[in-house]
């Protein structure tokens, strides 16, 4: 489906995962690919290719950060922005689209409008 | 030319009188001795005998009466008398002197040690004899044993001597006064103080002397005390001395009558002891005390303190675990929400069923946020100089709309030339919003907030940034009012209040070395008093 904005979410609450699907894709403008297995997560980016990863902190097996650490190393999926989510997060530590040392951070639980406004404007940059 | 009368008597009246002046010197208690004027013993009576324990026998007619008292040839008083040799006086005796008896007699005396087996002080009175023609024709001598005297007046001497060394040496300071308060003894410590000599104090009525002219009270409280004394009073107070320095001296002074073996007053005796010295230890004593005692109610607060940063380590630990949790599913919980809302048909009813869980999910995060942000303190204070003004005008404005509403009036008091102050704009920010939200929420109905701000002094004397936050609202009770900067606690449960706005705003103001506190009365309002130091 051409001109919509493809997003892999890589998170092991498989209902959070699946909402945000629903959700996003119910506004017309995204395709959404899910997944709450982070390894299998990477082997999707790069068959997939996506426009921007939103990626879970805490994961069993391998958490965010290893993944980003994976996807960076690929040539294949290194351009690719990367999202992480959390729910480890102070207020006022994170306003919309915070960057922390060159990562992007969105924190949980997010509204469907801040999440569209935030992916939107990374991807604009 | 008168002629003696005695030579007029017949012969036997005057063998007569012979043999009763024999009679008389012969049974004489004292001991007498008569030379004539070839240096020869013609008397030598009992009392001489046994004072001296050389007989008459053995002397008489003889010129050995020195051996009586002397181990080797000297002449005696009566020797001298007859040769007329006054100037041999001197090299012979230390003590002598012309007779105050008797005409042309001499007086001497001194120690003769082992005379008749014992230590004897003697003194010699000895008188020329003249015949009719006033030629000398012998000399008597008289001897006195006045050892027992002599050592009594040593004794008394060397007691005066003692006391007068203790009365000199001692460090209390003692005088002696007549009943009408003349000074008339003082000794050397009391006159070392104020570096003057006895003949500048003596005679001098007590309370004129330097002693005490500092201060005309107290010469006026030892006139008093000097009356009071001689109507047999003891006095005791203390005073205070000027030294010859100008250095004050703390003084035990004390004036005590003294009487004489019938019980009449004869004396007053003042001493004073320096308590200078004393009252600085026993200050020291007391400022350690108080440093002690200090150092113990510190020590305290550093235990509550750890024992509260444990706890608060633990509450740190348990809120970020909580977060993760809870937050998960409160996000699974949002997304699934706005799906139901963006499928479901556009019935009323249901729009705000899903508005009202969407705003109950979003407050269950903002309590979440709230607590981790009490448990794990704020991120290090980004420091900037603030206009104190502005800070507070800036924190009114978020929360002014709600003055229109609620019908609060906001009266500001900022001193002029108010010191800039190193802070963290933002949380001291978030401190302010707090009050003035909580002072709002006190007054439903209306009422006044007033902000103050100030430099004043704390009680360490440091100039310290004062914000005092007051308002006419609801007040709280007395039995909450310390428990109101604690994590959780709330009087607005119901009104969904956290408990955790005032614990923050006292984490945030304690990073910054600052103070908060709060005084209220139930039912008349509320003061929250904010103390920054001026750095």
């Amino acid at each position: 489906m051409p001109g919509k904005i493809k997003i892999l979410l890589i998170d092991d609450e498989r209902e959070f995962n699946r909402f945000v699907k629903l959700n996003l894709e119910n506004t017309g403008e995204f395709e959404v690919l899910i997944t709450e297995d982070p390894i299998a997560g990477i082997d999707l980016a790069r068959r997939y290719r996506p426009d921007l990863i939103l990626l879970d902190i805490y994961m069993p097996k391998l958490d965010g950060p290893e993944v980003a650490e994976n996807l960076l190393a690929d040539n294949l999926t290194r351009d690719i922005p990367i999202v992480f989510l959390t729910a480890l997060v102070k207020q006022g530590e994170l306003g919309k689209g915070s960057t922390i040392a060159g990562r992007h951070y969105i924190a949980k639980p997010v509204t469907t409008s801040d999440l569209i406004s935030q992916i939107k404007g990374i991807l604009k940059r | 030319m008168n002629r003696p009368k005695e030579n007029r008597l017949p012969k036997g009246a005057l063998e007569e009188k012979e043999r009763i002046m024999e009679a008389v010197i012969q049974n004489s208690a004292v001991a007498i001795f008569v030379l004539n004027a070839q240096h020869k013993v013609i008397y030598w009576n009992t009392a001489c005998e046994e004072l001296t324990g050389c007989k008459a026998k053995g002397l008489l007619g003889t010129g050995n009466h020195w051996k009586a008292f002397y181990d080797h040839y000297r002449p005696c008083v009566a020797d001298i008398i007859i040769d007329n040799k006054f100037s041999e006086m001197p090299k012979l005796y230390k003590d002598y002197s012309k007779s105050t008896l008797i005409r042309n007699g001499l007086h001497a005396e001194g120690w003769h040690p082992q005379l008749h087996g014992k230590d004897r002080y003697l003194a010699f009175e000895a008188a020329p004899i003249y015949d009719a023609d006033g030629k000398l024709i012998a000399a008597v001598e008289t001897l006195l044993d006045i050892s027992e005297f002599k050592k009594a007046e040593k004794e008394s001497q060397e007691n005066e001597q003692k006391m007068r060394a203790v009365f000199n040496q001692t460090f209390q300071f003692i005088g002696l006064l007549t009943l009408e308060g003349m000074l008339i003894q003082v000794n050397r410590a009391a006159l070392d103080l104020i570096g003057s000599e006895a003949s500048k104090v003596l005679g001098k009525p007590f309370w004129e002397a330097p002693w005490w002219t500092h201060s005309p009270e107290l010469q006026e409280k030892v006139r008093q005390a000097v009356k009071k004394a001689a109507g047999g009073k003891f006095i005791r107070f203390e005073a205070t001395h000027l030294d010859k320095e100008g250095v004050v001296h703390n003084v035990d002074f004390s004036l005590k009558p003294v009487k004489d073996k019938d019980e009449k007053i004869i004396f007053l005796l003042p001493e004073g002891r320096d308590i200078t010295e004393f009252l600085q230890a026993e200050r020291l004593l007391k400022e350690s005390e108080q440093d002690l005692q200090k150092c113990y109610i510190e020590f305290k607060q550093t235990q509550a303190e750890l024992i509260q940063a444990e706890k608060m380590a633990a509450l740190g630990r348990l809120a970020s675990n909580l977060a993760h949790e809870i937050k998960n599913p409160l996000a699974i919980n949002l997304q699934g929400l706005e799906y139901l809302k963006s499928i479901l048909p556009p019935d009323k009813a249901y729009i705000d069923t899903i508005e009202s869980l969407i705003k109950s999910n979003l407050r269950a995060d903002k309590i979440l946020k709230d607590l981790l942000n009490f448990a794990r303190p704020a991120a290090p204070l980004i420091l900037e100089e603030v206009d104190i003004p502005l800070l507070i005008n800036s924190s009114l404005f978020f929360v002014d709309p709600q003055s229109n509403l609620n019908n609060v009036t906001l009266t500001r008091q900022f001193a002029p030339d108010l010191p800039k102050v190193k802070l963290d704009y933002n949380q001291m920010q978030q401190v302010l919003i707090n009050i003035f939200i909580n002072a709002f929420d006190a007054m439903p109905q209306g009422g006044r907030i007033t902000v103050t701000a100030s430099q004043v002094e704390d009680v360490l004397k440091r100039k310290i940034l004062q914000i005092v936050i007051s308002d006419t609202g609801c007040g709280i009770k007395e039995n909450d009012i310390n428990r109101i900067f604690e994590p959780f606690f709330s009087t607005k449960k119901e009104t969904g209040g956290t408990g955790l706005g005032l614990a923050i705003s006292k984490a945030i103001i304690e990073s910054h070395k600052g103070a908060i506190g709060a005084e209220s009365k139930y039912g008349e309002g509320t003061s929250v008093t904010i103390d920054l130091p001026i750095i």
